[in-house]
């Protein structure tokens, strides 16, 4: 039994109610979105494992609720959060501007490191429905120097190129842990050819204990 | 044949029936007939000819039976008893007054049935003059000088005017209207019926109007959630009764009542009268004290060891009755779960914040969730009944949570699985609450999906059976090893109110130890026939076993294992008295934690209210005091968790952990019986990194990036894992391993009492400072 993920990382996700939160991550996580609609209550959870550059990455994700906001149960959430992925509906343009006090939130609560990123929800909408454009999303992304992705959950576009992203830079903050974790693995038998050794072994116990 | 008048009727159909075939049937016509009555199961076997008459007598009776209804749930002298009655049997279930017994539940209708019609008038009327004030077009409304209300006059220096203009308040309503179509729009999207854009406006108004009405709390995600099973049940009875007016002509104040034209009036005031008792757990916590706090939160972290920031500010009303249900309720019921959760440090508000504030909405599909909520709302105004559906649901899923790691466990909890028969539930919530007034549920046979609980009687099948069918036992030792290190704590906890520097773990009573031990050394012995009894034994009141007192049921749990090495009854008797009088002195011990946090709350608003009248130049120092102060109240009361963890950092899973182990060298400590159990018990063990990681972090200091340190739990931790690492091999034959390293596994054992007994002191300790605080 090899081990199933090597390294943990936390991600949040917040904004307005009604974005798209659960959709993306339902997209990203069990890429299916037809089950999600309706109003997270609370906070929801999903974990999905991806290998990242050769490493096995387990990737914790909070999915908040839109009024979370004004609620200070899941601070406790920003606190731990490595990532947070900011998003708002490109057809609201309430909810672009709102981002602004999500991130006034995180910064009230989230760690200082925290990785972010903007995402602009619903790219499929046609270009009438369109209230915020590129540009806006970019020059905003721009001026707080975090990564900025239009995506859709409905069409699966750039859903996981966005997640993926936000992995990475969690990674690329959190490299000196990561490498360290990387070389316990490596030292401590955990490759798979070791694995086996103990396998075998658990199975020598094992056969001696039926003689018992 | 089936003639002869034997007693089994059934028995002899089904022979019959068998024997004879078809072709007999016709003869035993009538005799089946009166029989089908009995036997559901049949009625699919009877000729076709009767299911006919069958229905067609159903058919006829519709009206007669629909008066017959009103009169047998509201004819009679005592009805409110009736109809509470039926409301905890779930059966109302296909009750065409299922919406007036809520009305008559949640106080929507007086009990005295003369005033019915006039109060339903009155309350329609209230509704009426209400979305009349708010559901208003300024358009209509003002004549005004657009001069002075002009609806693009909305800067800033006009501000304090055009706070009353209507324009103003439109343009708020409009936001508020979106926010709440949003939610609207996205309600049981499985169910036609509020797809339509008439439920959907209805919706809207009223929850559109109560926000208006109730300004402070105004619209919160969910509320959506319970007007909507309101309207629908109104719905339905308002379809029934719709059909028996084609019928014949009614009661006048079944006409008025259950008049379609005030669906939404009704529907309003049902809701009004939910969110009553709803309301606090729709508060947010008070967000005015959160920039205070935010302010000296860096200060206070250094300040004091074991602040955890998240808990700092006041916690909102859904928090404090979540933490009362999983620490006081859960606790009180199955211990071994309760454990479980706080190991895991899954907080209730991850998951029961939905529960509660939706009723359990998302859990159960439509029809069963009604049934939930005619008794909860049976019940009394106060909802109580929902702490112990809380606790039975917990209870349902508890092999699913005990078998799985910290995101396992989590998702079977956000995910709640289907439950098979709601009333099984119901029936066990109720006889948890009150299990001298009911009889404990059977266990439904065909619930497959939770082959776990099992019947009281089975406990004692033979080891090798139970085995069988407990495939992964080493787990539930791990909890039996938790459970009997904890009782020890306790146990120290109340008889012995000094810290204690001594090793004698037990103060119970000899026997007491003496059992103790022995169940920890049944753990150690090559016994997995006796190992796998314990879950067995461990299953709860209500799951499978008689009523007894917690404690007892809790002394079942623990000692149970000495069963099987033939120690007498007596004995268990004598060891299940002593521990419920221990159990007493624990309970006295909580209630006085419970008198001293509600006393220094009163003192220590008295004093913050003094203080800020004041212009003191130190504020910041008093107020870090206070804040401090605060928090061993929220100890002492319980909505702070409190553990050995408090002492350290409390935080949980960083990237950075040891999970693999690097330091060879290092000395057992309490950390390292946790980990034992982790890694001893195999087949979790990878999964359970997860958990692992979070005690490692616990005993690491503050900073959230830690990196591991040669400090002596992490050492332990590694030391612990490599010792566990055979058995971590193949999952399934661990269990065998585990015997051929008995050796180590005494070593094992000792390490952990040794720990039961670190454990002690440390509750000791705190738990004298906080008392006498």
């Amino acid at each position: 039994m090899a081990k199933q993920y090597d390294i943990i990382i936390r991600l949040l996700m917040v904004g307005d109610s009604g974005v798209g939160k659960t959709c993306m991550l339902c997209r990203f996580a069990d890429d299916d979105i037809s089950s999600t609609h309706v109003s997270t209550i609370g906070i929801d959870f999903k974990i999905k494992t991806l290998t990242i550059d050769g490493k096995k990455i387990r990737i914790q994700i909070w999915d908040t609720a839109g009024q979370e906001r004004y609620e200070t149960i899941t601070k406790q959430y920003y606190r731990r959060a490595q990532g947070i992925v900011l998003v708002y509906d490109m057809k609201n343009e309430e909810s672009f501007k709102n981002i602004q006090k999500w991130m006034k939130y995180i910064s009230d609560f989230a760690p200082e490191d925290v990785e972010l990123i903007l995402v602009a929800n619903k790219s499929d909408a046609y270009n009438s429905e369109r209230k915020v454009s590129k540009e806006h999303g970019e020059m905003f992304a721009k001026e707080h120097r975090i990564p900025f992705y239009e995506t859709s959950a409905y069409m699966d576009m750039n859903i996981n190129e966005a997640f993926i992203m936000l992995a990475r830079i969690v990674m690329k903050r959190h490299k000196k842990e990561i490498d360290k974790q990387m070389e316990h693995i490596r030292l401590f038998c955990r490759e798979d050819s070791d694995a086996h050794i103990i396998e075998k072994q658990g199975k020598d116990n094992n056969g001696c204990c039926v003689l018992m | 044949m089936s003639k002869n008048t034997g007693t089994s009727i059934k028995d002899d159909i089904l022979d019959t029936l068998e024997k004879f075939g078809r072709g007999n049937e016709k003869k035993n016509e009538s005799d089946i007939n009166q029989q089908a009555a009995i036997s559901h199961p049949l009625e699919e076997d009877l000729s076709d000819c009767d299911v006919d008459n069958y229905f067609k007598e159903t058919k006829h009776s519709t009206f007669t039976s629909y008066c017959e209804e009103w009169q047998r749930l509201f004819g009679c002298h005592n009805y409110m008893s009736v109809i509470k009655k039926q409301g905890f049997n779930g059966n109302l279930r296909s009750s065409r007054f299922r919406s007036v017994c809520w009305r008559l539940y949640l106080d929507c209708l007086p009990e005295d049935q003369c005033d019915w019609i006039e109060k339903v008038r009155e309350s329609r009327q209230i509704y009426s003059d209400i979305k009349d004030i708010h559901i208003t077009n300024p358009r209509n409304e003002s004549k005004q000088d657009v001069t002075v209300h002009h609806p693009l006059s909305l800067d800033e220096q006009l501000d304090c005017i055009n706070k009353k203009s209507p324009w103003n308040k439109f343009f708020q309503d409009n936001e508020l209207r979106h926010v709440i179509n949003q939610d609207v729009k996205r309600t049981f999207p499985e169910i036609q019926f509020f797809q339509t854009q008439e439920v959907r406006d209805m919706m809207v108004n009223i929850l559109f109007c109560y926000a208006r009405e109730n300004e402070e709390l105004s619209y919160k995600q969910g509320m959506h959630e319970l007007l909507a099973p309101i309207i629908f049940v109104l719905h339905c009875d308002h379809q029934a009764f719709l059909h028996a007016t084609e019928m014949e002509s009614l009661l006048e104040v079944v006409k008025e009542l259950l008049n379609p034209d005030y669906i939404e009036h009704d529907a309003y005031a049902l809701f009004v009268q939910l969110m009553e008792t709803m309301e606090p757990w729709y508060r947010f916590g008070r967000p005015e004290s959160r920039s205070y706090f935010q302010g000296i939160k860096n200060k206070i972290m250094s300040a004091t060891p074991f602040t955890d920031p998240s808990e700092f500010s006041p916690s909102s009303p859904v928090v404090t009755k979540l933490t009362k249900i999983q620490d006081r309720v859960l606790q009180k019921y199955d211990y071994e779960l309760y454990l479980h959760l706080s190991r895991l440090e899954i907080a209730p508000q991850i998951y029961g914040i939905r529960w509660v504030r939706l009723l359990f909405g998302r859990e159960f599909p439509l029809q069963d969730l009604l049934v939930l909520w005619d008794a909860i709302f049976a019940d009394g105004l106060t909802f109580d009944l929902i702490d112990y559906i809380f606790v039975a649901m917990l209870m349902y899923v508890r092999e699913q949570l005990l078998s799985n790691d910290y995101p396992g466990s989590l998702k079977t909890l956000m995910r709640y699985p289907p439950v098979t028969d709601v009333h099984f539930l119901l029936n066990q919530s109720l006889y948890l609450r009150k299990p001298k007034d009911r009889k404990k549920p059977s266990v439904p046979v065909y619930n497959f999906s939770y082959p776990k609980i099992d019947v009281a009687g089975q406990s004692k099948t033979a080891p090798s059976q139970s085995s069988t069918q407990k495939p992964k036992p080493n787990k539930v030792s791990v909890g039996i090893a938790n459970i009997t290190k904890r009782i020890k704590n306790k146990t120290s906890d109340v008889k012995v109110k000094v810290p204690k520097s001594t090793s004698e773990p037990s103060s119970i009573s000899e026997a007491g130890s003496e059992a103790v031990d022995k169940s920890v050394k049944a753990k150690t012995l090559p016994s997995r026939g006796s190992g796998t009894m314990t879950p067995l034994d461990n299953v709860t009141p209500g799951t499978g076993k008689t009523p007894q007192s917690d404690a007892a049921s809790k002394k079942t749990s623990i000692f149970g294992r000495p069963r099987s090495f033939s120690r007498k009854n007596k004995e268990e008797e004598e060891l299940q008295h002593k521990l419920s009088i221990v159990q007493g002195e624990y309970n006295d011990l909580q209630d006085m934690c419970m008198y001293c946090s509600t006393k220094m709350e009163s003192l220590i608003n008295n004093v913050q209210k003094e203080l800020t009248k004041e212009k003191l130049q130190r504020e910041d120092e008093i107020m870090l005091a206070i804040a401090g102060l605060k928090q061993v109240r929220d100890i002492l009361k319980g909505t702070l968790k409190f553990s050995r963890n408090l002492l350290d950092d409390e935080d949980e899973i960083v990237i950075s952990d040891d999970h693999y182990g690097l330091n060879l060298d290092g000395e057992s400590s309490d950390q390292s019986a946790d980990q034992l159990e982790t890694v001893l018990s195999g087949d979790i063990a990878v999964d359970q990194t997860d958990q692992s990681s979070v005690s490692a972090d616990q005993s690491s200091d503050q900073s959230e990036t830690a990196l591991p340190k040669g400090t002596d739990s992490t050492n332990s931790q590694d030391f612990v894992f490599l010792d566990g690492e055979p058995g971590n091999g193949t999952a399934s034959q661990h269990d065998d391993a585990l015997e051929c390293n008995r050796g180590d596994k005494l070593m094992v054992d000792n390490s952990e009492t040794q720990s039961a007994e670190i454990n002690d002191l440390d509750y000791s300790i705190l738990n004298i400072d906080d008392v006498h605080f």
